[in-house]
């Protein structure tokens, strides 16, 4: 090529000086010339240049994540596990507002009731309701995916579990704050692991909804069979019920592996 | 990396290599900053523009076909993304030319020398012509885009590209 750029066009052009005519001939030619495009950056603010680079290393590391997936990551969750928690229905804010209310209004019963019960039974039910929703086609912006998934239906449901379960349990943790009577003490963790794991096993044999009404009238039925027919009040939440429950969730775990199979097609 | 070609740069990048990233953005964002701050005053959309071209720079390098100038396919994404914030804004604050001067004789010298009577001819063309031009020939746009870009309906931009190639073709024969 025998035509550069040289300073003074270079100069007009840079300055907006330049008319349309001479500046689509500079404009053409340094597309194609590699030196002449160094000239032209040369007259660029260079602090500019790396002002934009900061910001834009900055999008490129979170454009593609989620509020969600940022905060998994950060606790050390493998980004694509990250990606399939984020999307599960059940962990989205919505959600975790609907059920805040939900135990908002347990805690205020609880007060008005003069004991904790209506937090106890209600607590346990939360991840129920968790799974319930993360499995509702209409609800779940990865059912395709999900079908489609190279993880796998056992594992995808079994992560998609445990993040609805850590998300109930959090919520749930804060809400109990609010109760004088059972702050600190967990006796609700056990029966909401058992209810989850019962809602999953009676999922393979029925719809989801269904699996979680049916485990819910379990729940609340014994809870108030218990109450009525036992001497002592709040007998299922207390020591010897609690080993119930964690050999109960044990048992219905190993059943669950037993019937993976059913996981794998939805 | 700093001796690898454009081409090779884009295909590391669409494997995820961020530093083949900085390396084609030292190379290309000098110039790009130049060009569109010509076609647009505000600084800090232009910065905007910049880094949003990068970006899809950064996202989309698969999709770069491995032919022509790196550099050209840069400008596509550029012009494309400075004529969504103008959309966006529904105010064009697009301009050409420089203040609408007449080229001085001194362009005109470094000129002839190369493009003869084609200077002299486009420069005739009056600014409507010259802007479809511009917008078409030069920036790459389609005709719906140029049409968006100086809010004129894409007819136009037709009727005005067939106007100015009629003169042109006249004035160079």
């Amino acid at each position: 090529m025998t035509w550069h750029i040289d300073d003074r066009m270079l100069a007009l052009y840079l300055d907006g000086r330049m008319s349309d005519v001479p500046a689509f001939s500079l404009e053409t030619h340094f597309l194609a010339c590699a030196d002449c495009r160094r000239k032209v950056a040369d007259g660029v603010d260079s602090q500019r240049e790396e002002q934009i680079w900061q910001r834009l290393l900055d999008s490129v590391g979170q454009s593609e994540l989620r509020p969600g997936e940022r905060f998994l990551s950060g606790l050390g969750v493998p980004a694509h596990v990250a990606r399939l928690l984020a999307l599960t229905p059940s962990v989205g804010l919505s959600w975790v507002l609907s059920v805040a209310a939900a135990l908002a209004f347990a805690v205020f019963a609880s007060h008005g009731l003069g004991g904790p019960m209506p937090f106890l039974v209600l607590a346990p039910l939360i991840p129920v309701l968790g799974v319930v929703v993360s499995y509702q086609r209409k609800l779940d912006p990865l059912y395709e995916i999900g079908i489609a998934s190279p993880v796998g239906g056992f594992r995808l449901m079994l992560m998609r579990a445990t993040a609805v379960l850590m998300a109930s349990i959090v919520v749930a943790a804060v809400a109990s704050l609010g109760i004088p009577e059972i702050r600190f003490s967990a006796v609700w963790l056990l029966p909401a692991l058992f209810l989850t794991v019962l809602t999953l096993i009676l999922s393979t044999v029925m719809q989801t909804a269904s699996a979680a009404v049916v485990a819910s009238a379990i729940w609340v039925g014994g809870v108030i069979t218990a109450e009525v027919v036992a001497s002592e009040p709040y007998i299922v939440f207390g020591a010897t019920a609690q080993l119930v429950f964690a050999v109960l969730a044990v048992l219905l775990m190993a059943g669950l592996i037993g019937r993976r199979d059913s996981f794998e097609v939805i | 990396m700093r001796n690898a070609s454009d081409q090779q740069l884009v295909s590391s990048i669409a494997e995820g290599d961020a530093g083949a990233l900085r390396v084609l953005y030292e190379r290309h964002a000098g110039w790009l900053i130049a060009r569109l701050t010509r076609r647009c005053a505000d600084q800090a959309i232009v910065d905007e523009v910049v880094q949003d071209t990068f970006l899809a720079v950064w996202r989309g390098a698969r999709r770069y076909r491995g032919e022509g100038e790196v550099a050209a396919w840069i400008w596509g994404i550029g012009i494309r993304r400075l004529l969504d914030r103008f959309r966006r804004r529904r105010v064009p604050e697009w301009r050409s030319g420089g203040a609408g001067s007449e080229p001085s004789a001194e362009e005109l010298v470094l000129l002839g020398i190369e493009h003869g009577d084609l200077a002299g001819a486009l420069d005739r063309l009056s600014p409507e012509l010259r802007s479809v031009i511009s917008a078409t020939v030069l920036d790459g746009l389609t005709t719906s885009e140029a049409a968006a870009l100086l809010g004129i309906p894409s007819g136009t931009v037709k009727s005005r590209l067939v106007r100015a190639r009629r003169e042109l073709r006249e004035a160079l024969t």
